[in-house]
């Protein structure tokens, strides 16, 4: 026979349970009325995003109107941080995009990186809630990005070149991945004529393979290579394919302050970081491994956009500094970018040269 | 004796990066000691001059240029290798040539460096 105790002191513990389990069944009763509510008239597909946030506001991150890396890079990098650290502290956020109109690749591309990063690190189920554009145009056109399906956790299959906009995330060094690109860029910018003897579509092919090698050796801090993400998009008024790369490591700043002599000149030379990365894209900076030779990616990377003018309008954006290498332009930003992002244009002509 | 190297039909149509770590088969390390060094080194110990044609690839990552002509800068000396080496190209491939030159510059500048400083 199963012994119960009659002791003032166990009589009162099971009341004082017995109160809390019923409060907590009240408050879910309470929570689920106020839910089916909010559903009602509610679409099935709607629903599910807005279980994501239960009621707590501090879960929702309202997206500017103008979302521009580029333009506008210390709002986007703060929408970044709030997504990391509101997603570390809730496992899941809501991003109410309602009132965005105009976005770039960039920023849509990094919000998918930090996002997927996020959620692959501290999401419960899902990372994201989202709140459509309500604009017809940013609506069709985010949609159409892929950053949907990453945002339901899962890897995109859709990357057909019938998108305008497509993000990938990969791993590893892949060169057969920088053809891939470079001849869906070619296939852009010269439809119908054969494939091969551009003059620019091997750029495309070498920066990425580049861009890849650095990832993979310089940008995580652990044994786990980092993952990267490529994105495109074909301007048809320009005719000019945009590439975003991004790897959501340590950083080219943190990565070579990690190096005793990198570090040493940062601190005694150079001074700001802004500055620092400047000298590094000048080739001013001995290369962090010490060893002659080394170290000629990112200047070469500055010398395929300003000197040769084989890529246009690269930016790049990394830790707390942006930099513009066709304006020589290196600032401070207020918010920080853990990892890296390389930003620029492939033109159809190069010196007036189609092929 | 002049002796011709097109990497495409000879190496590689893909250059890869700069070790074979990195890249096993088409790496600058391997092009250099496989091909360019023993036919440089051949060609030293005679006459003649070594042509490479860059044509013909998907492109070049510069690590691939830097570790195969820099490396060879470093090795023999940049007049050495200048005399006679002769790097060629189609016009889509000049860019590479032009690269390719620059790199082997910057590391004559780094080889004079470490002579400087070296002090044996």
């Amino acid at each position: 026979m199963k012994k119960t105790y009659q002791s003032k002191k166990a009589r009162q513990y099971r009341a004082a349970r017995a109160r809390n389990e019923a409060r907590r069944r009240q408050g879910f009763r309470d929570w689920r009325r106020e839910r089916n509510r909010s559903w009602q008239g509610v679409a099935d597909s709607e629903r599910k995003t807005l279980t994501v946030n239960r009621d707590n506001p501090d879960q929702t991150i309202v997206i500017p109107s103008k979302f521009k890396l580029l333009s506008e890079p210390d709002r986007v990098l703060g929408v970044l941080h709030d997504i990391e650290t509101k997603g570390r502290k809730y496992g899941s956020v809501v991003l109410d995009m309602r009132s965005v109109v105009e976005f770039d690749l960039p920023a849509i591309t990094s919000l998918s990186a930090i996002g997927y990063r996020t959620y692959r690190l501290y999401g419960e189920n899902r990372l994201f809630g989202i709140r459509w554009p309500l604009d017809p145009d940013a609506n069709a056109l985010i949609k159409r990005s892929g950053f949907k399906n990453y945002s339901e956790g899962h890897e995109p299959n859709d990357t057909g070149s019938e998108a305008n906009m497509m993000a990938d995330r990969k791993r590893n060094i892949q060169p057969e991945y920088a053809q891939q690109l470079a001849n869906i860029v070619d296939d852009y910018l010269h439809p119908g004529k054969r494939r091969g003897q551009n003059v620019l579509d091997d750029v495309v092919y070498t920066t990425v393979y580049e861009l890849m090698k650095n990832t993979s050796l310089h940008a995580s801090s652990t044994d786990n290579e980092e993952s990267w993400w490529v994105a495109y998009s074909h301007d048809s008024k320009i005719n000019q394919v945009e590439i975003v790369f991004i790897d959501c490591g340590m950083g080219i700043m943190e990565s070579l302050n990690r190096k005793v002599s990198a570090g040493t000149i940062r601190r005694f030379v150079s001074g700001s970081n802004a500055k620092f990365l400047e000298d590094v894209f000048h080739g001013r900076v001995p290369s962090s491994t010490g060893i002659p030779g080394r170290g000629t990616g990112l200047p070469t990377l500055r010398e395929t956009c300003v000197d040769e003018g084989l890529i246009n309008n690269a930016v790049v954006v990394t830790n707390d500094v942006i930099a513009n290498l066709n304006l020589d332009d290196y600032s401070l930003l207020d918010n920080v970018f853990s990892g890296t992002l390389v930003y620029f244009r492939v033109p159809a002509q190069h010196n007036g040269v189609t092929r | 004796m002049k002796k011709t190297v097109n990497i495409a039909t000879d190496f590689t149509r893909q250059p890869g990066l700069r070790t074979p770590e990195q890249t096993p088969g088409t790496s600058g390390l391997e092009f250099r000691e496989h091909i360019l060094k023993p036919i440089l080194t051949e060609i030293l110990a005679g006459h003649g001059t070594l042509t490479v044609d860059l044509s013909g690839t998907s492109g070049f990552p510069p690590s691939f240029l830097e570790e195969a002509f820099g490396g060879l800068v470093r090795e023999f000396g940049y007049d050495t290798v200048s005399d006679v080496l002769e790097l060629i190209g189609d016009a889509s491939s000049q860019k590479w040539v032009d690269r390719a030159k620059r790199l082997m510059i910057r590391a004559r500048g780094q080889a004079e460096e470490k002579r400087k400083y070296t002090p044996w």
